[in-house]
């Protein structure tokens, strides 16, 4: 039964109480009964009771009569005179008693007239015998009826009396009956009670006991919700109507600054908060009330009363009792600071990532170099750079697969086409590959073979899968067109000089064959082992000999010139005494000496290091000073050597400026550069310099036939000797200086001669370092230091020095000397810096004119810097040589380098490389525009002119000649004339009309022959004209104009 | 040391004969080849002391003439002398790696030659 427990009890003791009324009515009902019916058996006996006294008082009033009359004494009659009293009471009280039965009340009418006869029979015979005497009363009696009257009324009182007691039988029987009923009722009815009850209690307590299940549900319910309320970081608050707290959570106390949540019982926010968060919060709590809709996870920020802030998202729900009714609020609010943090980091992130991705892009787009950037593994392009177009000709070709790289137009070197998945970025893709600097032929989509410069590497994700690949790319096809070039002139140039030595090796030997005999048998003649000889057969023979005898110096002295200048002749270094080779070199003259009585003396400083040197050449340089002085010295002279150590070169520099006389010292340098352009050399001693090598300086002093002033630089060179009578009547190869120089260059010092003048003896002296180095290619290595080479922080050259500066980065000590020797011996001013960072700062202070750059740089490595000196405004434009042991061109090129050397350095190579460059980068105009019909004459000139450092435009024809020098403004045009559609003559008119092109200098490079009339027409605006047949004049007025129009 | 047989491989006529000259003036035999073949023949039949091997040759040259017989077992203690107009550097190394036990260079000193010889000469003798 679906009732609550209060209705089952209720119906429970309802229907027991039911129960227990019908079983009281009954009862009650019955017990009347029984009363009733007692009643009527006490009123039955106590009719019979009335009965029997009616009968006694009949008895007593005849008993009466009779002792009366029997004895006439009136005694007797007193209970006579009783009975006659009461009967009437009697009868009276028997009406009564019997007014309910008729039947009985019809026998006490029959009974009453009958006692009353007999009554009234007795009162007359008692008058008789009073009266008449005892006979006639008791004839009377005796006559009467008496008797018959007393038998009347006994039978009727009896019949009376049986009714009676029938009747009382039946109500005994009917009491009976109804205290049974009683009894079956009260036992039924309790019975029935018993199992409502019984039910009813049973129904209850299984009630009951799922109420106290429920409950304790409920109960842990509750502990649940508290726990959960108690626990939860969240704030969790019961308002009312009036968003007046009913309820709060630990964590929302804690917020507030309470000790315990009942605390905040009754306030409102405006007690915690400012107004600016209670008075929104009290109208979104109104509103909810109000609409009973809730308010979800509204952000808001909190400033709690310690006055800490923070971000909290609220959601308010109305709260309603069990009828449904609104009767407050109820809100959860979450501290979400944290993920507001993270969210406004991760904002912050994503925009620093959105300005790197900018930045990347943009560097991307603007890199020098094509860049294309695909998926992995699906090799998906996502990405090209516009460069991509103006390399390859055509805009990236968005394929979504490696197998449609196949549109690429790659191939190898040996024609065949590149696979798609053999291209660089293919393999990065597919296998990880990092692919450097790979070389593909390309044919662009208009035509032309370039070749490519590519690398390629796969970018990885945290994982280290493939993501995607990044390839880059050049075109490097001028380059490689100048390498090939370059290699080809150095193949040319290693194949002159190994014919050159062959024909030195062969010249050698085919002159010594025949000098042997002629030398040989002269020498057997002169000693006339085979017989006498006459004076002057003799003198013949002598003459002979002597002339065999040059003959074979020379050759010795030619083949040893040319080792030297072939770079052939090495230095073999060895540590030894000068005052004892001096010694040595003194000896092997004596006899020489001897003849002419000349006397040679030796003074040498007492400190005189030890030397490194090669002992036999040193010796050969003594001995030729030593024989050239004694053969240019009158018999009787004097030559004297005298040797000293000096702290450093420019210290023997200054000694020689300090001469009084006309000193300029020769040396290789100016021989070789300077004294070429005619150019007067004087040394300037700068005082505030030191150089570290301690230097030799030896000189040999005669007091010979001396040196005129315009010949003392002359004599140094090959074949020269002073022209004077005297002179040629000495024997000498006219090697002998130059070799003696070739050979103090070569141990890194310098001789020079100085002379007061003819007639009036010469000194040689030369200076070479105490320690010479060995020099790898073994150049004619200059001075030691012709510029003072300034070692300190910043060595810098002097101020008004007009010599083009070039700035020498490198960390080695002998490499920088000997670069700064070439340089300063070809004319350069020279500064040096020791690693990257020094060079970038001396760059920028000093702007050099060019700058040598090594790659293992302390600090701050070659790239590094040479990247920086590309990227700072003030050195972007100073060429750059690389020079390294690192043969890495390409990535020296592709910083911006000017170009690579690779170590060890050609001293020719390095200064035509360095003029190269530094022209190079003068001219910012060098683009020559190349107009032919004849796209093989386009190939040859752009080969030429791009090897001579021009950039090269080409165009095919008049039309496309036009347009590109309107639109590019070359430097230069070289133009053919007879051109098919629009000749050379109509593109010289057109150019000549328009302002920006008009003084634009044209070349006509042509197979016609130019008449005056073609003249005419070309007019004064064709610079020169030149024949298809010589392309030297070509280059050389290009060369001219390009110059020309710069300067103005 | 005289009578001592040196065989003179050499091409050019005066320079044979001018050798010759000098060395017979010390009193030794000398037989004389025009060219690498007949040196090695001679030298196989005469057996000298000494050759003196010109390095330029017709046909074969002086340098494979001296690794022929050097590796002849019965011909490896005679001295072979390179005497040679090739005074480059590196013409010596050449000379000995090729065998010789010896380099001259021409012009010869003829006030010197004998003795250099002799020198070679008395070395083979000692073996």
């Amino acid at each position: 039964m679906k009732l609550p427990i209060g209705q089952k009890i209720n119906v429970g003791f309802a229907v027991a109480l039911l129960i227990l009324i019908v079983i009281g009515s009954a009862s009650y009902y019955n017990a009347t009964r029984l009363v009733k019916t007692a009643d009527d058996i006490v009123h039955t006996h106590r009719v019979l009771e009335e009965l029997e006294r009616l009968l006694s008082l009949t008895r007593h009033a005849e008993t009466g009569e009779r002792g009366f009359l029997v004895t006439g004494e009136e005694r007797y009659l007193e209970r006579y005179h009783a009975a006659v009293k009461s009967v009437d009471q009697e009868f009276k009280d028997l009406r009564n008693l019997t007014a309910d039965d008729p039947r009985q009340q019809g026998k006490l009418h029959a009974l009453e007239p009958l006692i009353t006869a007999r009554f009234a029979l007795s009162k007359k015979a008692i008058e008789l015998e009073r009266d008449q005497g005892p006979e006639a009363a008791r004839q009377l009696v005796r006559a009467s009826e008496g008797r018959k009257i007393t038998d009347e009324i006994r039978k009727l009182i009896d019949q009376m009396r049986n009714e009676e007691n029938q009747l009382l039988q039946q109500r005994n029987e009917k009491e009976k009956a109804t205290a049974q009923k009683t009894i079956y009722a009260i036992v039924f009815g309790s019975l029935l009670a018993f199992v409502v009850v019984g039910l009813a209690s049973f129904i209850i307590h299984r009630d009951i006991a799922h109420r106290r299940q429920a409950e304790r549900a409920l109960e842990e319910e509750r502990t649940l919700v508290v726990t959960l309320m108690d626990t939860l970081p969240d704030s969790i608050y019961f308002k009312d109507r009036n968003s007046r707290f009913i309820r709060i959570n630990r964590a929302l106390a804690g917020r507030l600054g309470l000790t315990h949540p009942e605390e905040a019982l009754g306030k409102t926010d405006l007690d915690f908060f400012t107004e600016d968060h209670a008075q929104p919060a009290y109208a979104d709590e109104q509103k909810v009330v109000r609409s009973g809709q809730p308010l979800l996870n509204k952000e808001e920020k909190e400033t709690f009363p310690d006055g800490r802030e923070a971000w909290v998202s609220t959601t308010k729900m109305p709260l309603q009792d069990n009828n449904g009714q609104i009767i407050g609020t109820f809100g959860v609010s979450r501290d979400i600071t944290e993920r507001k943090r993270a969210e406004q980091e991760k904002a912050r992130l994503m925009e620093e990532l959105e300005i790197k991705r900018r930045h990347l892009a943009a560097i991307v787009e603007e890199m020098p170099a094509g860049v294309i950037i695909a998926e992995a593994p699906s090799g998906r392009i996502v990405l090209g750079n516009r460069r991509v177009e103006e390399i390859l000709g055509h805009p990236v070709l968005l394929s979504d697969r490696v197998e449609s790289y196949r549109q690429y137009q790659g191939f190898h070197a040996d024609g065949q086409p590149y696979d798609p998945a053999d291209y660089p970025l293919a393999r990065s893709i597919l296998h990880g590959e990092v692919v450097k600097n790979e070389e593909i032929e390309y044919r662009r989509a208009d035509g032309p073979w370039i070749v490519l410069s590519v690398s390629s590497a796969p970018i990885r994700d945290a994982e280290g899968n493939i993501a995607t690949a990044v390839v880059t790319f050049s075109d490097i096809t001028a380059r490689k067109r100048a390498e090939t070039a370059l290699r080809q002139a150095k193949e040319a140039a290693d194949a002159a000089n190994l014919a050159k030595s062959q024909f030195l090796a062969n010249m050698s030997h085919e002159l010594r064959t025949p000098l042997n005999a002629i030398i040989g048998f002269s020498e057997l003649l002169e000693d006339q082992t085979f017989g006498g000889l006459n004076e002057k057969q003799k003198k013949y023979a002598n003459n002979i000999l002597i002339s065999g005898r040059h003959l074979l110096q020379l050759i010795n002295d030619i083949l040893d010139l040319a080792k030297v200048e072939a770079g052939r002749m090495e230095l073999d270094l060895s540590q030894f005494d000068v005052a004892v080779a001096l010694g040595d070199a003194q000896t092997i003259v004596k006899t020489l000496a001897a003849k002419k009585r000349i006397e040679v003396t030796v003074q040498e400083d007492s400190e005189l290091p030890l030397i490194t040197a090669d002992q036999p050449k040193f010796k050969q340089i003594m001995y030729n000073l030593l024989s050239n002085a004694i053969k240019f010295t009158p018999e009787g002279g004097k030559v004297k050597v005298t040797a000293s150590l000096v702290g450093g070169s420019q210290v023997a520099g200054q000694q020689v400026a300090d001469q009084p006389v006309t000193a300029q010292p020769v040396a290789g340098h100016q021989v070789a550069g300077q004294q070429v352009s005619g150019q007067q050399v004087t040394q300037h001693p700068t005082p505030d310099t030191r150089d570290p090598i301690p230097v030799v300086q030896i000189s040999v002093i005669d007091s010979g036939i001396g040196i005129a002033a315009q010949d003392q630089e002359r004599i140094f060179g090959e074949f020269e000797q002073v022209d004077s009578a005297y002179v040629r009547q000495q024997k000498g190869t006219g090697l002998g200086l130059a070799l003696t120089r070739k050979l103090v260059e070569l141990h890194g010092g310098r001789i020079w001669v100085e002379s007061e003048g003819e007639g009036k003896g010469s000194t040689f002296s030369f200076v070479i370092p105490a320690r010479a180095q060995e020099r790898e290619g073994a150049e004619t290595a200059g001075p030691v230091s012709d510029k003072p080479l300034v070692t300190g922080k910043i060595a810098a050259p002097e101020v008004g020095d007009s010599r083009p500066l070039v700035l020498v980065v490198e960390d080695d000590r002998q490499a920088r000397e000997l670069l700064s020797q070439y340089l300063s011996q070809a004319g350069y001013a020279v500064a040096y810096a020791y690693d990257g960072e020094h060079a970038i700062e001396m760059a920028r202070k000093l702007r050099p004119s060019a700058i040598t750059l090594d790659i293992l740089l302390p600090k701050k490595d070659g790239w590094e810097a040479l990247a920086e000196l590309k990227s700072l405004p003030e050195t972007k434009d100073v060429p750059v040589v690389i020079v390294s042991i690192t043969d890495d061109g390409q990535l020296g090129f592709s910083l911006g380098a000017a170009a690579f050397l690779v170590k060890p350095v050609n001293k020719e190579q390095l200064i035509e490389i360095l003029r190269k460059t530094m022209d190079a980068a003068g001219k910012e105009m060098r683009t020559v525009l190349v107009v032919d019909d004849e796209p093989k004459v386009i190939d040859l000139l752009t080969d030429m002119l791009t090897t001579q450092g021009f950039t090269v435009l080409q165009a095919y024809g008049g039309r496309q000649g036009i347009d590109l020098a309107m639109e590019k403004l070359p430097d230069a045009i070289i133009l053919d004339l007879m051109m098919p559609d629009v000749t050379g003559f109509d593109v010289v008119q057109q150019l000549r009309k328009h302002p920006s092109t008009r003084d634009i200098p044209i070349v006509i490079f042509t197979a016609k022959e130019v008449t005056s009339e073609d003249r005419r027409q070309l007019n004064s605006h064709i610079q020169a004209i030149t024949s298809k047949s010589s392309k030297d004049d070509l280059l050389g007025q290009l060369e001219t104009l390009v110059r020309a129009r710069r300067k103005t | 040391m005289e009578g001592e047989k040196i065989l003179i491989v050499e091409d050019n006529p005066l320079n044979m004969q001018l050798a010759m000259y000098v060395l017979e003036a010390a009193g030794y035999v000398v037989l004389q080849a025009e060219d690498a073949e007949k040196g090695i023949a001679l030298a196989r039949a005469e057996r000298p002391a000494v050759i003196l091997m010109d390095e330029s040759l017709p046909g074969m040259d002086g340098l494979s003439a001296t690794k022929v017989l050097k590796q002849d077992p019965s011909m490896k203690d005679i001295r072979i002398v390179m005497l040679t107009a090739h005074a480059m550097k590196g013409d010596e190394e050449k000379a000995l790696s090729a065998g010789c036990d010896g380099y001259l260079t021409k012009p010869i000193d003829t006030r010197k030659f004998a003795q250099q010889v002799a020198q070679f000469v008395k070395s083979s003798r000692d073996t």
